[in-house]
């Protein structure tokens, strides 16, 4: 396994995609940061609050969005570019192949969460300090709202790759998966009708794993519950997947 | 290298829904031989070697090599090499790169990419973009792929196609280096010339069937022989009696068949026939491929 996940790390690595999609992700998570700083409105999320400021320091969660491309680029790639063939040749075991996209991807979403973080706090800190903000989370609800966003953003790179394995049609995947994230979920969660079932959906459970409170009161699950939640869906797609992708002939 | 690995296919069968692909299909291919494995493009070729690979899975019957199946094989680049598609690569990522990917799943060092680029011709290519690569030179870096572990046992999908004259020279030139070498070689081509030069070996199918299997040199075996002669009439009675069935097509050309052209030269001394030309005319492998698979020959 270490010998596969070394071989998908440079797969990864040795096109030019996962630098492009780090500026992306950087740039979003500048972006997201900002907003979340220059457009505050007083409230029950303003700055001065202790979820106004989980908010702020959350916003690395954008990088979901790439990562969950990543992941599904990792396996639709493959097929675009017919390095399918090659891939299986090396290795007839395709759960095994599926399994070290999943590691490698996971890894990859952590050091993605990890730069996008840097940048998280390097927009932050002076922003709050110069707006004369006293930053009132306490340094242990600090460390769970980045580690918290850390996750989800791993945990969506892996839901990516199980996506890219079900879907082999990346357009199709990648338009889904956008179309989720910035629509479809955002609509479950904020309607009040579907609002208790949508708190166990990928989207809003990533939410809650990163302590991310939205302002309409959508119904969320605790941190630890959002990640299990995440996490099940994670897998369930990867296991999924992996089946699906195990069965089909590669012609 | 390992070496005296059989590829073995028997019974083997594939349905695409109402389509049989490949039907009850049986052939075997043997170490220090290349076998070329013909049939009209949609014959079932590719769809075959595909089941030997385990990518695609059989509807029925087996295919082995050394009597494991693909996917049991503990490490597939150590004993089977495989070029499939011209172009399976990522066209970003340098030929270096792509190799060194393999080198990485199968644990050798990276300086075998170098080392199969070199055995290719690719080195002055190795780090550009396979984007640049001209179709030769994807031709190549597919060889390339299936060598990073100096299998025993090599199968190639039409490895000539898109080739220009050059580069089918070298193509034939590297394969008989590699037959050379004790390999096991699978060869699939629907150009035939080009696999009556390297092969030893030819299995034809057609529309998924076997139509053949056995020695080139049986297959092209039994030719005709031309004879020029002023004496034509004298000399077509003198063949006929000894045996050879003649045919008169224009003036003094009589066409045989069922003697050598040694024996229609003696036989000419033996009467004292004036020749101006004999010849020995063997079926080209196409014309047999043509008669076996019932296709029309499209010129």
């Amino acid at each position: 396994m270490t010998a596969l996940v070394r071989a998908e790390f440079r797969k990864l690595t040795t096109t030019r995609l996962w630098l492009w999609m780090l500026v992306l992700g950087l740039a979003m998570t500048g972006a997201t940061t900002s907003a979340a700083i220059g457009f505050a409105e007083p409230g029950p999320l303003s700055l001065q609050t202790a979820a106004g400021q989980r908010t702020v320091f959350a916003q690395a969660t954008a990088t979901l969005v790439v990562s969950g491309i990543l992941g599904i680029i990792a396996v639709t790639g493959e097929f675009t570019h017919q390095t399918a063939t090659p891939t299986f040749l090396a290795t007839p075991n395709r759960g095994r192949v599926a399994r070290a996209k999943l590691l490698t991807y996971a890894a990859a979403g952590l050091g993605y969460a990890a730069a996008c973080t840097a940048v998280v706090l390097a927009v932050a800190l002076p922003w709050l300090a110069a707006k004369d903000v006293d930053v009132v989370l306490s340094g242990t609800d600090l460390t769970r709202t980045l580690a918290g966003v850390a996750l989800e953003v791993a945990l969506y790179a892996v839901l990516g790759v199980g996506l890219g394995c079900l879907m082999r049609n990346q357009i199709a995947a990648i338009v889904g998966f956008v179309v989720y994230i910035f629509v479809l979920g955002p609509i479950l969660s904020g309607v009040e009708a579907t609002s208790e079932v949508a708190q166990y959906l990928p989207y809003q459970a990533g939410n809650a794993l990163g302590q991310l409170t939205s302002s309409v009161g959508a119904a969320m699950l605790g941190q630890a519950a959002g990640g299990l939640v995440l996490l099940v869906w994670a897998l369930a797609f990867a296991a999924l997947g992996t089946r699906v992708a195990i069965r089909r002939d590669i012609t | 290298m390992r070496d005296g690995l059989r590829i073995e296919v028997e019974g083997l069968s594939k349905s695409f829904g109402d389509v049989r692909a490949v039907d009850a299909l049986s052939f075997s291919a043997e170490p220090g031989e290349v076998t070329g494995f013909l049939g009209p493009n949609g014959a079932g070729k590719t769809t075959t070697l595909r089941m030997l690979l385990g990518l695609v899975d059989p509807s029925g019957g087996t295919a082995t090599i050394d009597g494991t199946t693909y996917a049991h094989l503990d490490q597939p680049a150590d004993v089977v090499g495989a070029a499939l598609e011209a172009s399976s690569f990522h066209p970003g990522r340098s030929g270096r790169d792509h190799l060194r990917i393999y080198c990485a799943v199968n644990g050798y060092p990276d300086t075998r990419a170098d080392e199969t680029l070199a055995l290719v011709d690719l080195t002055a290519a190795v780090r550009r973009p396979v984007r640049g690569y001209s179709l030769g030179m994807r031709q190549r870096l597919g060889l390339a792929t299936a060598l990073i572990g100096d299998p025993p046992v090599l199968v190639l999908d039409e490895p000539s196609n898109g080739l220009d004259p050059a580069g089918i020279a070298w193509l034939r030139g590297f394969l008989k280096r590699l037959a050379g070498e004790g390999r096991t070689m699978l060869v699939s081509s629907h150009a035939l010339w080009e696999v009556q030069q390297i092969a030893d070996r030819v299995v034809i199918i057609n529309n998924g069937r076997l139509v053949h299997d056995g020695r080139l040199d049986d297959l092209t075996a039994g030719g005709r022989v031309l004879v020029t002669t002023p004496d034509a009439e004298r000399f077509a009675g003198v063949l006929e009696s000894a045996g050879a069935t003649v045919s008169r097509d224009y003036s003094n050309t009589l066409e045989t068949s069922g003697l050598t052209a040694r024996d229609v030269g003696r036989l000419a001394f033996k009467h004292s026939v004036e020749v101006h030309a004999l010849e020995e005319r063997r079926d080209g492998l196409e014309q047999i491929f043509f008669s076996l698979t019932g296709e029309e020959k499209q010129r």
